[in-house]
């Protein structure tokens, strides 16, 4: 499988809570990504997509927070989770780099974005000051910065928001990362703003061949940029496939619930749909399907057995007893 | 284009900003070339006793003399030596240990953290006078060591305030940006958490060394400070205990006062304009 760029298996995350009590955060999940793809991960709050992508880059945090027996995350064939920290800080930055949901607190204020950026640069790369600065002129220019050689005598309070955005995710590919994790890039956003550096994550990805793994709950940004999606639900994925597949075809009950809860510009609904009940508490975990007490399809067998995540045809993954059942009703 | 020059240059054009802060850095450097050459030019003798005991300004003693006949502006002017090396190296030391250790504390948390902020309880909870009067009997009283005391003594408040900054901002985006980008943690505490945490310290300095300066007094008080008949401000100020000094003498100590509030309230400006310099968005 040395084709993939990132080959994530049987990805566990525990959280450390007091001695004897840990907590399961993210449960066997699975996934490869290849260059220049986009694999979106989808769903709502707590269920664990943002811890996934942080256990990429070793971010979670140490001594409350670990890995799971058997998990495994291999980036062109080298595996990460044996690292040390010297080595995996090669890594960060270099290989795999990061954006984040907040660009108003994601820079230093009281240092010049030239400065930030070329300290990267210049720790990742043996070159003089001259030329990181011009790479990093560069790299603004890439991402779309007017007059960026000014801009990098500024301090990021002189920036709005979506400019921000754009300063750290030219940080972020300054080094020429093989694998960027967008962390929610857009959420804090405005809508015209989120658009334009939605097709600037599009350009990177084509003209660059970077591959982005795209956290998000907003479904339209997984519609309009994605090659992949992923769905998870309380920590476990629930559903894989292409966009495409999943948009037009969901299988699993969450997923056909989150698509139903889109609202769309051709009905006049008085009330938006919604999936009714809340996330299970990480605490108790129900011991059947974690989806089960929300689930419309739900059955015994459901509440008393987890199911597996069963691969279909094509590409399409499913964690549901009732697959071809649901694959029914969603049709009709 | 070299941005290092780039950063420092706007550090003094916004501490030009500042007048008041210009002001103050004057007049302690004022203060310090005073205290330090006038003794070379003037002929001050703070020790010899002339015949005037409390006598009022004049034309041979400009402040006039102390209750035992001694010149008060030598005794001023020397006084202000010892006062300003103390106030200034003592605060110097406190935040030389306790800026470090906050940051460690505030930044690693967990076992450091522990260990640090409750030594730092330890101590401010401790009544430091008696500390101080132990390890002068054990030690001997020389000036160095007084520094050394009160600096050391003086080190919870910047840990804590630096600590309590720390707290915050290593959760903030930019230090997991910065972690992202692969920098190492020495890198991140230097460059990430130590500029963001350090602002309220500026303020913390100037307080510190005004109380530097009047622990030295209080000490030489109880005599373990520095001795009579050198003088310090603090002693100087210490003969207004005397009712009569106090009321019917006050040319003895309003001048050595004056001196210590303008010194204060200056490094107090001066802690302002360094705190907003530092803050690249006040520009006024």
């Amino acid at each position: 499988m040395s084709e993939h760029l990132l080959k994530v298996e049987n990805l566990g995350i525990n959280f450390i809570n007091g001695k004897d009590n840990r907590v399961n955060a993210v449960h066997d999940v699975s996934f490869e990504l290849s260059r220049g793809e986009i694999l979106g991960i989808v769903g709502e709050s707590g269920c664990g997509k943002s811890v996934t992508a942080t256990s990429l880059l070793r971010l979670l945090p140490k001594g409350s927070s670990e890995l799971s027996k058997g998990s495994s995350i291999k980036l062109n064939g080298r595996e990460l989770t044996t690292l040390t920290d010297k080595e995996f800080r090669e890594v960060r930055g270099k290989e795999i780099s990061m954006i984040f949901q907040e660009p108003m607190t994601s820079l230093n204020p009281v240092h010049t974005i030239g400065r930030q950026m070329m300290e990267m640069v210049m720790a990742h790369n043996k070159i003089s000051r001259k030329n990181a600065f011009e790479i990093c002129v560069e790299m603004l220019e890439k991402v779309g910065i007017p007059e960026s050689r000014q801009r990098m005598g500024e301090y990021p309070f002189q920036l709005s928001g979506g400019m921000r955005q754009r300063v750290m995710i030219a940080m972020a590919l300054s080094c020429n990362p093989s694998l960027l994790v967008a962390d929610e890039p857009t959420t804090a956003l405005d809508v015209t703003i989120q658009a334009q550096i939605l097709e600037l994550i599009l350009e990177i990805k084509q003209n660059l061949g970077t591959a982005i793994i795209l956290i998000t709950h907003d479904m339209g940004v997984v519609a309009e940029t994605t090659d992949k999606v992923m769905v998870m639900y309380a920590g476990e994925i629930v559903e894989y496939d292409g966009v495409k597949e999943i948009f037009h075809h969901p299988m699993h009950p969450y997923t056909i619930g989150l698509m139903n809860s889109i609202p769309r510009l051709n009905q006049t609904t008085e009330r938006l749909a919604t999936i009714e009940g809340t996330v299970p508490d990480l605490n108790c975990m129900p011991s059947g399907c974690r989806f089960a007490n929300r689930c419309p399809y739900c059955t015994d067998r459901c509440r008393e057995a987890a199911p597996p995540l069963v691969q279909l045809g094509g590409n399409r993954r499913v964690r549901c007893w009732r697959v071809g059942e649901t694959q029914e009703v969603s049709a009709r | 284009m070299n941005k290092k020059s780039n950063g420092s240059s706007g550090f003094f054009k916004r501490f030009r900003r500042h007048r008041l802060a210009c002001i103050g850095l004057f007049v302690v450097m004022l203060e310090v070339i005073l205290v330090v050459f006038l003794p070379m030019i003037m002929d001050l003798d703070p020790y010899s006793i002339t015949a005037v005991f409390n006598g009022p300004p004049s034309a041979e003693h400009i402040l006039g003399t102390d209750t035992v006949g001694r010149d008060l502006l030598s005794r001023l002017i020397y006084g202000g030596r010892i006062s300003l090396l103390v106030g200034i190296l003592a605060t110097a030391i406190s935040v030389a240990v306790g800026l470090p250790l906050g940051l460690i504390a505030g930044y690693y948390r967990g076992a450091a953290e522990t260990v640090i902020m409750r030594c730092a309880d330890i101590f401010m909870s401790f009544p430091s006078m008696i500390i101080v009067l132990v390890m002068v009997a054990i030690f001997g009283n020389s000036l160095p060591i007084l520094i050394l005391l009160i600096g050391i003594l003086g080190w919870p408040q910047p840990a804590r305030l630096v600590y309590s900054r720390a707290l915050s901002v290593r959760k903030m985006e930019y230090v997991e940006a910065a972690k992202v980008g692969g920098s190492n943690e020495l890198t991140i505490i230097l460059r990430y958490v130590l500029p963001n945490s350090v602002a309220p310290l500026w303020m913390n300095v100037a307080f510190q060394i005004s109380s530097a300066i009047l622990t030295e007094s209080s000490l030489s008080f109880l005599g373990a400070g520095v001795q009579l008949p050198t003088s310090t401000w603090g002693n100087i100020i210490y003969q207004a205990q005397n009712v009569v000094v106090l009321y019917s003498y006050p040319w003895i100590w309003v001048p050595a006062a004056i001196c210590l509030i303008i010194t204060v309230v200056s490094i107090n400006f001066v802690g302002e304009g360094i705190r907003d310099a530092l803050d690249p968005r006040m520009k006024r």
